[in-house]
């Protein structure tokens, strides 16, 4: 790719990067945005290779710490660092390895790490060494300071639900001052693989209440391949308690849903949960992420972004079963908020650097999107990855403005058209008087919002990224 | 779907489908609607009798002992022995500290209690009841009986328990005082709630005891030996108009000898009403024919006390020496006939006869003198040969009719909706102008939603239908829906269909033989299905005569069969070979004949059975495994012949050949050497059933290889074996998703209009009453949510809600959401 066929004054572009100018040409004192620290999440993709089921828990004493299904099935592992990035090349401490035969000496999946009480739990499935899918829920305690340590670690035993059968993907949330759990389960009468179901614990082990079922697969993207509600995670933000869950094969089919309660309402009751009638995070052609699901939520560096944790493959067609192709990696991306409270999944991003949504001044509630191959200006969006933008950086200092969702493409500037295309037109960031940026297209040419509209002209219009 | 007027001879114009954005129910409808709803001014429908909807209750999934039937001691009388249930014996549910032996000797508390419990010294008996345990509620108290004699002086501490051993009672103290068998009680008050309860008995030193009892004070009705107080209510706010029992399978299946001496006290036996009445401790117990022991402590009895507590009409089935249900047998012995049919006339005389007579008195004997006032009796079930059967039901009938002219006997139509076995008793049934007609079909939701206009073309003057069981084949909301719709249909032929119970009643969740089911439950908690509330919903709002009404608006066309193609074996070896999909015109869509020593392209589908390509072949080789399949080439066309060749090795059946798989799980198959290889079907799978689209004998020989060929043309399919055409379907039903009935309760002056909306879409429905002056508003009552959500004991997201709505005219237009039952109970003026 020539992305330099319509570029008439690299060495401009150059010298703004040292020297940013103002819309009307004058040199501007002031630092251009930095778009790692506005998307504040790592970028490396995948950031852990072949661990599925991720989880990542928030910063404890200003440890990341990290564990996950490893293709073997066999053990349970626990990686911290300080930083999430770090938790790519973070030492690997197995804590527990499953018996040689009987209990628990069959596949062991989906641990997940949570604090409690001052102690550490894991949560995880296991079956047996006779029956590898003979799987339960079972519950181990350390009550060291640091989860890494195998010395710790005591099996508290298994978790004992109102009716014994397939169990897995416990995952634990207070709320409110009580202790809950939700959980994936096979319920006799439902002829499906797996249901979530949440209760009130009286201890990280034992149940306080009835088991309440808040999801069963019935849509047609939850039943594909096999029939299933698994893999919950508990995001409490906005008056409102969101779980996602992943739904149907381990294949390209697998996918995230999202269930809804008021953060008021009984979480006990069936009723106070509303299950968004389409998936929230599906597999994706474009950036070759297939299968993403069974997430975990963690946050940022800086405190207060959400990060979206998960695994998916980057190919689609697998050999054999999918369940032993150990290619799920875990990956991170961030998750945004629309103003209306609810969470925005996007897509799975793929590969490449920081991403970045752009904003006029004169509508900051407003995003650059992109719809087809044309360009407008839409309040609050929730088509998130239409949004969703990388500044590309060429060896002269020049960037493209890469599409997330559409990585082949990039903004194309024709005369004061603006659109998608495959040769991206250079441009210039400059940092704008008042905040945000302008984007030079051409000399004296600039991005320009005008009633929703996305075109160029001489008058540069501030965007603030977000 | 396709848009057609259908029913409407001269509706000519073709509906527009509209996009339905949520709207209000009650707005101004500017468009079109949907589906029309036009009640005939004049004509009059037919008149409902009182007995439309009815249950069907049969000792089915722990349906009666750990079920209806209170009794919280499990295996009271020691019976259980390992012809019930492998693995049982005379302790089962027992725990014994000490030395207990079950005795089975002269010295028995009665000649058909055959076994009681010999203690020797100080013991601990501990009973585990069943599920979990015993269900307890804290303050609340337990009946305690015992049957009991002791040489010594010895005493009895009875209490509640947990597991562990914590006290859950305060004990009772019993003294046995002689030797010689009495019946001593007492009362346990629980002081705390537990599902785990266990009775304990400790004898202060030897003693024999039998029928060890606890049932809870407060049973349905407070009636002693009585029912469970939260199931019997759930049964009775279904107000059914009548109780079809004991069965089912169970009625006629096993043994058809007595529990006597002569016979060697047989086990697994017919169902035989004297075994079960008079006092518990004298009555027979019997393996049940779904796999466990029955008590008979939920008899004859307490059937027919049952159903006059709810305002039922009894309708107990009796055998007919003829069994169905696998067993395909039937019982020569002239001898052994006269008895049944002599025990049939006893079972009128003691449900209806003077307190005079022997099996009249016994009744007021019982607590019962006044009549129970049986009208109706079916003679046998699903019987699967036809002319044994038929020759034995003439009898029965006749011996009844001639004693009791006005007694109504209800013959049956075998164990499906068509078939060899239905057509010939139905023509029987015809010719010889029988009362009644008992029909049995479990089927997809499919079926229901294409067969609403099954008895539209029944004889009005012909024998009347007794749909006895039915039900769609899983317990989602979809299920209910394709139910409910076809109910409008029973309705409107209510001249012709008399009756109709959904099957079975009952489950314990621990212990299942079949499902769907309507109510389920465990020790202590009871829980309806979507097809529970929609059984009440049409039963408490029967009406009692149809207003005639046609309907307009959209039908579903029927689809070609298309899909992968599959094979699969059950409990059979098998090799198949040569597999072949070709066009009409011979070009090859996908050609397998494993000469390359793989199987690649193929999958399997279940995850059972143990396939090779050995020899050329594709071979499965356990024969213990059910349903093995392997699928291969997603075929998108229309039209196409898949050829193959097929050699059984071993095992008990046949092959199994799939086409028209989905993903969804739907399928097709070719059963050959089916139901331990005498019949031959074609079988169409949905989700987690079969239902039966053809069936007709057909045996496989081992190690003999066979050409098969089906021939699909769209939705026809010809099966060709060998080249001989084999059979042939079209499964070419056009689906209803909407469906109505209007009816008239003369008494309230309401009219009911029931629309059922089995689909995705809402319906916007302009309903005319035909010039009927009615009230602006009406009581609607709404089943409706996700057709793939079901109600269980960890959630009931399916339940009716009812509400006054406005808008209400002769004519009114309103919204029916999508997946939807709604009824509106509409005032004159």
């Amino acid at each position: 790719m020539n992305r330099r066929t319509i570029l008439t004054g690299g060495a401009v572009g150059a010298l703004a990067v040292v020297l940013p100018v103002s819309a009307d040409g004058a040199p501007q004192p002031g630092a251009l945005p930095d778009d790692a620290e506005i998307y504040s999440v790592p970028t490396a993709d995948p950031l852990i290779s072949q661990r599925a089921d991720p989880w990542i828990t928030r910063p404890v004493n200003g440890t990341y710490y990290f564990t996950g299904s490893v293709p073997e099935y066999d053990r349970l592992v626990v990686r911290g660092a300080p930083t999430i990035d770090g938790l790519a090349t973070a030492e690997e401490s197995v804590i527990w390895r499953r018996p040689a035969s009987g209990k628990m000496g069959g596949h062991i999946w989906a641990p997940e790490l949570h604090r409690i009480g001052g102690k550490w739990y894991i949560y995880f499935a296991a079956g047996d060494s006779d029956d590898v899918f003979r799987i339960r829920t079972y519950v181990m305690e350390s009550a060291l300071d640091d989860p890494r340590d195998p010395a710790g670690w005591v099996l508290k035993g298994q978790l004992a639900t109102e009716w014994e059968g397939f169990t897995l993907d416990a995952t634990s949330f207070t709320h409110k001052g009580k202790q809950y759990l939700v959980w994936a389960q096979s319920e006799p009468e439902i002829a499906v693989n797996t249901s979530l179901y949440i209760a009130e614990m009286a201890n990280p082990w034992t149940f306080r209440s009835k088991p309440t079922r808040i999801a069963t697969p019935t849509k047609s993207w939850e039943i594909i391949g096999f029939k299933v509600n698994e893999g919950a995670a508990v995001l409490i933000r906005n008056g409102k308690v969101f779980i996602t869950y992943s739904a149907s094969a381990t294949d390209a089919n697998y996918c995230m849903g999202l269930l809804t309660a008021s953060a008021s309402s009984d979480l006990l009751k069936r009723e106070s949960w509303t299950k968004s009638p389409d998936p929230i995070f599906v597999s994706n052609e474009k950036t070759k992420r297939y299968g993403p699901g069974h997430n975990s939520f963690t946050v940022a560096a800086d405190g207060k972004t959400d990060v979206l944790v998960y695994h998916a493959r980057d190919y689609k067609q697998i050999t054999g079963d999918p369940l032993y192709d150990p290619n799920r990696h875990t990956r991170v991306q961030k998750l945004y908020w629309h103003e209306d409270g609810t969470p925005l999944f996007g897509i799975p991003v793929g590969s490449g650097g920081p991403i970045v949504r752009l904003s006029p001044s004169d509508r900051p509630r407003s995003f650059v999107k992109h719809v087809g191959d044309a360009f407008q200006v839409a309040h609050a969006p929730r088509e998130l990855e239409l949004t969703q933008f990388r500044f590309v950086k060429a060896a002269d200092g020049t960037e493209t403005v890469q599409s997330v969702d559409q990585p082949t493409k990039f903004l194309v500037v024709s005369g004061t058209t603006v659109s998608l295309g495959a040769t991206g037109t250079p441009v210039t960031r400059i940092a704008a008087r008042g905040g945000g940026v302008n984007i030079r297209v051409a000399p004296g040419q600039f991005l320009h919002h005008r009633n929703g509209q996305l075109t160029v002209a001489a008058k540069a219009t501030a965007f603030r990224l977000s | 779907m396709r848009r057609i007027p259908y029913r409407l001879a001269g509706a000519a114009a073709v509906l527009v489908s509209l996009p339905l954005a949520v709207s209000p129910p009650v707005v101004a409808y500017a468009a079109e609607p949907d589906y029309t709803i036009t009640v005939d001014p004049a004509a009059t429908g037919a008149a409902i009798p009182k007995s439309m909807y009815g249950v069907f209750f049969e000792d089915i999934n722990y349906a009666a002992d750990g079920g209806l039937y209170a009794e919280l001691v499990r295996n009271r009388s020691f019976e259980f022995n390992a012809t019930d249930a492998a693995g049982y014996h005379g302790l089962t549910a027992w725990t014994v500290a000490g030395s207990a032996a079950v005795t089975n000797d002269d010295q028995r508390l009665n000649e058909r209690n055959r076994n009681y419990l010999t203690v020797t010294g100080a013991t601990g008996l501990t009973n585990a009841g069943y599920n979990t345990g015993l269900a307890v509620a804290r303050s609340e108290h337990y009946r305690f009986s015992v049957w009991a004699r002791a040489g010594a002086a010895t005493s009895l501490e009875v209490a509640l328990q947990t597991a562990d051993g914590t006290a859950l009672s305060a004990p009772l103290k019993v003294t046995v005082s002689g030797d010689m068998w009495k019946k001593y009680t007492g009362t346990l008050r629980a002081t705390a709630t537990s599902d785990a309860a266990r009775l304990t008995v400790r004898t202060s030193g030897s003693a024999r005891l039998d029928e060890i009892s606890l049932f809870p004070r407060d049973t349905y009705q407070g009636r002693a030996n009585g029912l469970r107080k939260d199931l019997a209510e759930k049964i009775e706010a279904l107000k059914p108009g009548f109780v079809r029992f004991p069965g089912g399978c169970l009625v006629n299946t096993g043994d058809m000898y007595q529990y006597t001496a002569a016979n060697n006290y047989p086990r697994a036996r017919s169902y035989q009403w004297k075994d079960t009445v008079g006092p518990v401790e004298t009555r027979a117990t019997n393996k049940n024919f779904w796999g466990y022991n029955q008590t008979y402590g939920l008899g004859y009895y307490e059937y027919f006390q049952f159903s006059e507590d709810i305002g039922a009409m009894p309708l107990p089935v009796v055998p007919a020496l003829v069994t169905g249900c696998g067993q395909n047998r039937a019982t020569v012995d002239e001898a052994l006939l006269q008895q049944y049919i002599q025990d049939t006339l006893d079972l009128i005389e003691f449900a209806n006869g003077a307190t005079t007579t022997t099996w009249g008195k016994l009744r007021a004997d019982m607590g019962h003198p006044k009549p129970f006032g049986l009208t109706t009796i079916g003679v046998g079930n699903e019987e699967n040969l036809p002319e044994e059967y038929w020759a034995n039901f003439l009898k029965f009938e006749a011996a009844i009719k001639a004693k009791h002219p006005d007694m109504v006997v209800v013959s049956n139509s075998g164990p499906d909706d068509q078939g060899s076995t239905f057509e010939n008793l139905w023509a029987k049934n015809r010719a010889h102008g029988s009362d009644m007609v008992d029909e049995h079909y479990y089927n997809s939701p499919a079926w229901f939603l294409q067969n609403n206009r099954r008895y539209d073309a029944y004889d009005r003057n012909g024998p009347k239908v007794f749909l006895g069981e039915y039900a769609s084949l899983d317990n989602k909301l979809y299920n209910s829906l394709a139910e409910a719709a076809y109910m409008t249909g029973l309705e409107r032929n209510a001249d012709v269909v008399k009756m109709a119970s959904y099957a079975p009643l009952l489950a314990n969740i621990d212990n299942v033989q079949w499902k769907p089911d309507m109510i389920w439950f465990d020790n202590d908690e009871s829980w309806g299905s979507t097809s529970y509330q929609v059984q009440k919903l049409f039963m408490n709002n029967v009406g009692d005569k149809v207003l005639p009404s046609t309907a307009t608006g959209a039908v579903a066309q029927p689809k070609p069969i298309t899909g992968a193609i599959g094979l699969s074996t059950w409990r059979t070896a098998a090799v198949y070979d040569d597999v072949k999909v070709t066009r009409p015109d011979g070009t090859v869509l996908f050609s397998d004949d494993f000469g390359d020593g793989n199987a690649d392209g193929w999958t399997s589908v279940t995850n059972r059975g143990n396939w090779a390509v050995t020899g050329g072949g594709y071979t499965q080789t356990t024969t213990d495994t059910e349903d093995t399949m392997v699928k291969a080439a997603t075929i998108s066309e229309t039209d196409y012949d898949y050829t193959l060749k097929a050699t059984k090795t071993a095992g008990a059946e046949g092959f199994l050949v799939a086409f028209g798989i989905k993903e969804t799980g739907q399928f097709y198959w070719w059963n050959l050497g089916g139901w331990n290889n005498t019949q031959g079907a074609v079988e169409k799978g949905i989700t987690s059933a079969k239902e039966q689209i053809l069936t007709k004998p057909n045996t496989v020989t081992t190690g003999q290889t066979y050409d098969l060929k089906v021939q699909v043309r769209g939705t026809k399919v010809t099966l060709i074996l060998d080249g001989v055409e084999w059979a042939s379907f079209d499964d070419n039903g056009v689906t209803e998703p909407f469906a109505q009935v209007v009816t008239e309760d003369t008494k309230s002056g309401e009219i009911i209009v029931k629309v059922v909306n089995a689909q995705d879409t809402p319906a916007v429905t302009k309903i005319d009453l035909g010039g009927r002056k009615v009230a602006r508003t009406a009581k609607q009552t709404v089943i409706t949510g996700d057709p793939g959500e079901q109600n269980t004991r960890s959630a009931e997201p399916i339940l009716p809600v009812t509400s006054t709505v406005g808008g209400i005219g002769s004519t009114f237009t309103r919204e029916f959401p999508a997946n939807s039952v709604t009824f509106l109970r509409i005032r004159t003026r």
